[in-house]
């Protein structure tokens, strides 16, 4: 259960005192014994079912966000390489993100099963948009995400006669206008099964 | 759902929009964002003048300074144009040199300048030879949200027309200019120049006034400079090919967003001196 | 200096007309207790705040002190461009420029020494409030413009910025406000404006001449920086703290309307 406040608290302000009925959650922090709000926004409190309170502070606004692991995303390919694709992550979670973060997924992440086999190029275009999850914070350059999941591989790919695809199997899609059928790794788009973390 | 499909489809999510002759802000495909101007803000500059066109905001600072004239002209005055895309504006932008946008700006207000002979650089000598005025035109943008151009030319032209010099002599004796900072003039502006931008999309729909968003997805755009009720510069760097139908629509547009813009001036002009 | 071809040039050189001037008006600190500007000694400037101001950043504001008048932006968390080592903590770069118009003497284009100094000065006014570790890998970019100086600008761009990262939704472990006093012999006048600012190059014959400027994290009670300028006895520098510490309190409320207003006002545009 949820509960909503009409209270604006602003970074460094004093929510309460803290003691064992009371958890810290996003856009607070705790220091010598007091809950204190790191955001501009309204105060959320949150009965857990424990019985404990939940603190949040939240803002009207997307909320500042970087992917984070176990995340999903949602990217854009950019570039195929025979080992790797690289991607611009577009949004993480239901967050729209303002400026993309550079990802790869790397040949062994693309699917679950019969890792040895893929073929990048027969996986991914780029231009094609993915739903992927985090599953590396990677090195200096880029996250390193993963597609190995039902849910998770392309949901909008447009095919070489320039129209939107539409998915006729797991790996297989195929273009409306021409009837050409196409190679990707297919998300199987089924919403109520994607739950979104890290929101 | 529609921030997503904003996000991976742009172009898809705009045509929607276009189809019914409408952009995604409810503005009609003529219609200018609503234009605030403020003159004379900042006392450091002799002149100065900030405008808003919708979000899009560009600040214009004139400093004058006194210099000795070239010697191939030596009768003429300095006037300096230089727009700054400062990385404070949009994620765009890093800080650092100017880039190719910002240098492309500048030369486009200089021009305009040039070519519309607003001020005639005769009129900044003080003694020919010896001492002549510098126009710094110094345009900050602050926050770049699309045609950053219109908004230059007129944050330049309500700057000059807030311009107020002191009355400085050349003394012939000591050879040094002499300053009468309790008499202050205002420059002659001789033309209006005003220009506007309108925005190419799907190689036939015009729209003006186009946002970043907008401007990202354009195939082409054409800024149309008119003074008074002459054409001063006509501008369209490549981009989808058009009809003369469609620039004679273009040139139409102009000449009354032309007029808008002079009585918005003339207005704020006027209520600052009340 | 070398010619830029990315700008339009003027002549090679050009100097501000007021300097022709025949008479110099010569004017004290302080006339019977009185600031020219009609203050006493304590009082500051009244204080404009307002977050939410470039549509474009993650986060903005823009304040004005009477005639000084400053905005700045937050940009991120975004990736860092260039390779650097891998950090599970976030990277924090500050810009400060002044406008080329925003002084009495015409400003250049390029960042000059004051400006990187008071760009790093800003860097560790601010670094303290920020919680860098949740966003790894990641920078927050603060980009400051004074548009206009009337003295006192450090100060204003660090209130400036602390309610711009505010408004971008990065988490601060506090708020952070920024307030300078000039030291002149015995007195201490607050808030000082651009005449009434410590310049090294003037000689005012004062034993004790200077400034400090002092940021503070108002709620928990730390200072974050400190920086003061010319020769000030060790006493005296004390109590400028102190006076700084106690205005930066003051200014609590004011940034915490202004974040208010646009928390509020944001939520009118979604509702």
């Amino acid at each position: 259960m949820s509960m909503a406040t009409k209270d604006i608290y602003v970074p460094g302000q004093r929510i309460c005192q803290l003691d064992e009925n009371i958890i810290c959650g996003q856009g607070t922090y705790d220091k010598n014994g007091f809950v204190y709000s790191s955001r501009a926004g309204y105060l959320h409190k949150l009965q857990s079912q424990d019985g404990k309170i939940l603190f949040e502070v939240r803002t009207n606004v997307e909320t500042t966000t970087v992917p984070s692991i176990d995340a999903l995303v949602t990217a854009r390919i950019t570039n195929v390489t025979p080992r790797f694709c690289k991607c611009a992550i577009l949004s993480v979670g239901r967050t729209l993100l303002r400026e993309t973060f550079r990802g790869q997924i790397r040949k062994e992440d693309v699917r679950a099963t019969e890792k040895d086999k893929v073929e990048m190029y027969k996986c991914f275009r780029p231009g094609d948009i993915v739903v992927a999850r985090v599953i590396s914070l990677g090195d200096a350059q880029s996250y390193v995400l993963s597609t190995a999941e039902n849910e998770l591989g392309v949901v909008i790919a447009t095919s070489e006669a320039g129209s939107t695809m539409v998915p006729i199997s797991w790996c297989k899609m195929q273009c409306p206008k021409s009837l050409a059928e196409e190679f990707r790794k297919v998300a199987k788009v089924q919403p109520q099964f994607i739950q979104y973390s890290g929101t | 759902m529609a921030d997503d499909f904003k996000a991976a489809r742009p172009l898809e999510y705009y045509r929607k929009f276009l189809e019914k002759d409408v952009r995604p802000d409810g503005r009609e495909l003529g219609e200018f964002r609503p234009t605030i101007l403020n003159i004379g803000c900042i006392s450091t500059a002799e002149g100065s003048a900030l405008v808003k066109l919708g979000n899009t905001t560009v600040m214009c600072g004139i400093k004058a300074e006194l210099a000795t004239p070239k010697t191939e002209e030596p009768s003429n005055g300095y006037l300096v144009p230089n727009v700054e895309l400062s990385p404070l504006c949009s994620p765009m932008f890093r800080p650092g040199p100017p880039g190719e946008q910002a240098q492309v700006l500048s030369h486009f207000v200089n021009e305009v300048l040039d070519r519309s002979g607003c001020i005639r650089k005769e009129d900044l000598c003080i003694q020919t030879e010896k001492l002549v005025w510098v126009l710094y035109c110094d345009i900050l943008c602050l926050d770049y949200d699309g045609n950053v151009a219109d908004a230059c030319i007129l944050s330049l032209l309500a700057a000059l027309k807030s311009t107020r010099l002191p009355a400085v002599k050349y003394n012939e004796e000591t050879e040094k200019p002499e300053t009468d900072s309790a008499k202050l003039e205002p420059l002659h502006i001789l033309s209006n120049p005003v220009s506007s931008t309108f925005a190419i999309f799907d190689d036939r729909l015009m729209f003006v006034d186009p946002t970043v968003k907008e401007e990202s997805l354009t195939t082409g755009t054409v800024t149309i400079v008119t003074n008074d009720n002459d054409l001063c510069i006509v501008q369209k760097p490549g981009g989808s090919p058009l009809t003369a139908d469609q620039i004679n629509t273009c040139f139409e547009r102009a000449f009354s967003r032309s007029k808008e813009v002079l009585r918005l001036i003339d207005e704020t002009l006027h209520s600052i001196e009340r | 200096m070398p010619t830029d071809s990315r700008r339009i040039a003027g002549p090679e050189s050009s100097t501000n007309p007021y300097n022709f001037c025949s008479e110099k008006p010569r004017h004290e600190l302080l006339q019977n207790g009185k600031r020219q500007d009609g203050r006493k000694e304590n009082n500051i400037r009244p204080i404009f705040l307002k977050a939410g101001v470039v549509s474009q950043a993650r986060g903005s504001a823009y304040i004005e002190q009477n005639e000084t008048k400053a905005i700045c932006a937050v940009y991120g968390p975004r990736e860092v461009i260039r390779k650097e080592d891998f950090s599970m903590k976030g990277l924090l770069t500050c810009e400060f420029r002044f406008a080329t118009f925003s002084c009495r003497e015409r400003r250049q284009h390029q960042q000059d020494v004051e400006e990187k100094d008071y760009s790093v000065q800003l860097l560790e006014a601010l670094e303290p409030a920020i919680c860098l570790d949740k966003f790894p890998k990641a920078q927050v970019n603060i980009y400051v413009t004074v548009l206009q100086n009337d003295g006192s600008a450090l100060a204003a761009a660090i209130t400036c910025a602390s309610v711009a990262l505010a408004d971008s939704g990065i988490e601060m472990y506090d708020m952070v406000a920024g307030s300078s006093v000039r030291v002149a012999g015995k007195s201490l006048l607050m808030d000082p404006s651009y005449q009434e600012e410590y310049k090294p190059e003037e000689d005012t014959g004062l034993t004790n001449s200077g400034s400090v400027t002092v940021g503070l994290m108002p709620s928990l009670q730390q200072v974050s920086a400190i920086t003061s300028k010319g020769e000030i006895e060790f006493e005296l520098v004390k109590q400028a703290v102190a006076k700084c510490v106690e205005v930066c309190t003051q200014l609590y409320p004011v940034l915490q309307q202004a974040l208010v207003r646009s928390v509020s006002e944001k939520e009118d545009e979604d509702g």
